[in-house]
């Protein structure tokens, strides 16, 4: 379905090398994108730009940047503009996400003692990264149009349910929670969209917001078990679940959607 | 798209309308069934033909039902069923923005508001659940911005139509896990014989002003802007997405 198609399209994704970044990439491919990648791994970017670029038979141009420099992001947009002539697309994924199968939410993620370096690194990947990729690439995209999509969550849409997070035996004071500093980018980015979404709108530059639900990726069952009981479709979702909505929001299927936030988390917040 | 809807029998109520017409002809675009259920009976056997002629008169069927009346849509979903035997995908497009003007418009006003715009749905929603249940189906309903913020539209239409939000994220969690069900919120569409061509008709600089002042990408959206959201909403493309309500809008409601 033509609409559908992101045929001749140049779509930078940050955050790209990681779970749903590569994701993003192959939803790009897919649908006949140019996607160009983008963070700060640069061993994850060269294995997962070329297993895509394999998979899809194109070459998939990355950059090892740090996205909260302002001059990196200049320099790498300007080489992308040489390189390609055009910009057509952004999807601001790049954001610090501690992981709950593993031991990096701890303790010191509870707001009494949050550390001020994790916060300042959070509120810096997560809403300047996205705002100086929006300055750089989004005046690129302003040259003839195009889509930015910035990856928001449900938890933009709803506080984090700290008991998802309990350790049995632990002490209330001392269970690890959740960080405050994901809720507020997550919220902030939808602030972002809908910011750029008037801002841009006539040079034809739409915005939206998209906020995915948790994904499969290893949890431990008794997570799972406990979030799964809050979505009402009783799942998270897969890993590729998402392709479908970053194709719609970048192709013209979308042309008259901009400023709106699409909640595709299985149900998790009507609730 | 990646995702197929080949073969999925799709009933769409209010078919014969600029919105409804679009939309069927963008599920017969990805090779669908669809089941076309409207009021008026010229313009719906004229729409059937279109499409027949474009689609082939085999994956139509039209028919012609009152769904003011419960037993009519009862009875239409029930051809459907046995004219196919499936059910996958239900759009629930029926609706009315004409109303009185008064800021409380008269009961009968709102009586009639209710039942155009909300309570058809909900019956259609009711006759279609078992079929959608067998299926793991897709039910969509189209509401409107009016539903979300104060437009300038009618007082018990938007009533209606922020009514007909709540019913689709109550039946998202209560027909969940196996029927995947959303909204789509439009903004202003403009088709040949619809409110927007009827103003513009009358008055010219109205519609500009409007658009100027109100909507960020300063045009009228179409019939195929809300068809592509439908089709994206009922497809696997969406299949993690139930109790949404996207705006197709322009960026209306976050603006100004």
């Amino acid at each position: 379905m033509h609409q559908f198609s992101l045929t001749g399209k140049v779509i930078v994704v940050t955050g790209a090398a990681g779970l749903l970044g590569v994701n993003h990439i192959e939803a790009i491919a897919s649908a006949g994108g140019q996607p160009i990648m983008l963070d700060i791994d640069k061993n994850r970017l060269e294995k997962t730009a070329y297993e895509i670029g394999e998979k899809f038979n194109i070459r998939i141009p990355y950059f090892e940047l740090d996205i909260t420099h302002a001059i990196q992001v200049e320099k790498c947009c300007n080489e992308i503009v040489r390189t390609f002539g055009h910009i057509d697309g952004l999807i601001n994924n790049a954001a610090n996400n501690p992981k709950v199968e593993t031991d990096e939410i701890d303790s010191q993620s509870r707001v009494e003692r949050f550390n001020m370096n994790q916060w300042d690194a959070d509120i810096s990947v997560g809403l300047t990264g996205a705002f100086l990729c929006t300055k750089y690439f989004g005046e690129a995209i302003t040259k003839q149009g195009g889509s930015i999509i910035n990856i928001s969550s449900d938890l933009g849409i709803i506080g984090p349910d700290q008991r998802l997070y309990e350790i049995p035996g632990i002490a209330p004071e001392n269970q690890p929670v959740k960080p405050v500093s994901y809720s507020v980018v997550k919220a902030g980015l939808i602030g972002l969209t809908r910011y750029t979404a008037t801002y841009w709108a006539d040079k034809k530059v739409r915005c939206n917001a998209l906020c995915p639900g948790g994904v499969e990726n290893n949890q431990t069952n008794s997570f799972v078990a406990k979030l799964t009981s809050l979505i009402p479709m009783g799942r998270m979702a897969y890993q590729d679940e998402y392709q479908g909505s970053i194709i719609f929001l970048l192709s013209d299927a979308s042309n008259y959607i901009t400023g709106t936030t699409l909640i595709a988390d299985g149900g998790r917040t009507v609730w | 798209m990646s995702k197929s809807l080949i073969g999925k029998v799709v009933l769409v109520g209010g078919a014969s309308g600029g919105i409804g017409s679009a939309i069927s002809r963008q599920f017969l675009m990805q090779g669908c069934k669809v089941v076309l259920v409207g009021r008026n009976k010229a313009k719906l056997f004229f729409l059937a033909e279109t499409l027949g002629s474009d689609f082939g008169t085999e994956n139509l069927l039209p028919i012609v039902a009152d769904c003011n009346v419960e037993t009519e849509i009862v009875s239409a979903v029930n051809r459907a069923n046995s004219h196919w035997s499936q059910l996958d995908v239900v759009v629930a497009n029926i609706g009315d923005g004409r109303s009185e003007s008064a800021a409380i418009p008269s009961h009968d006003s709102f009586t009639n508001a209710l039942q155009v715009n909300l309570r058809i749905a909900e019956n259609l929603a009711r006759a279609t659940q078992s079929g959608l249940e067998r299926s793991k189906g897709s039910l969509l309903f189209i509401s409107s911005i009016a539903g979300l913020q104060v437009t300038g539209a009618p007082t018990d239409y938007s009533v209606a139509k922020a009514a007909l939000i709540m019913l689709s994220k109550q039946l998202s969690h209560k027909f969940a896990p196996n029927i995947r069900v959303n909204c789509i919120a439009p903004g202003n569409i403009y088709f040949q014989g619809g409110r927007w061509d009827e103003i513009l008709i009358s008055d010219p600089t109205i519609t500009e002003t409007m658009l100027k002042t109100k909507v960020p990408l300063n045009r009228f959206g179409s019939p195929e802007d809300v068809a592509n959201a439908a089709v994206f909403l009922s497809s696997d493309l969406a299949s993690f997405i139930t109790g949404s309500c996207l705006t197709v809008d322009g960026g209306q409601t976050s603006a100004f």
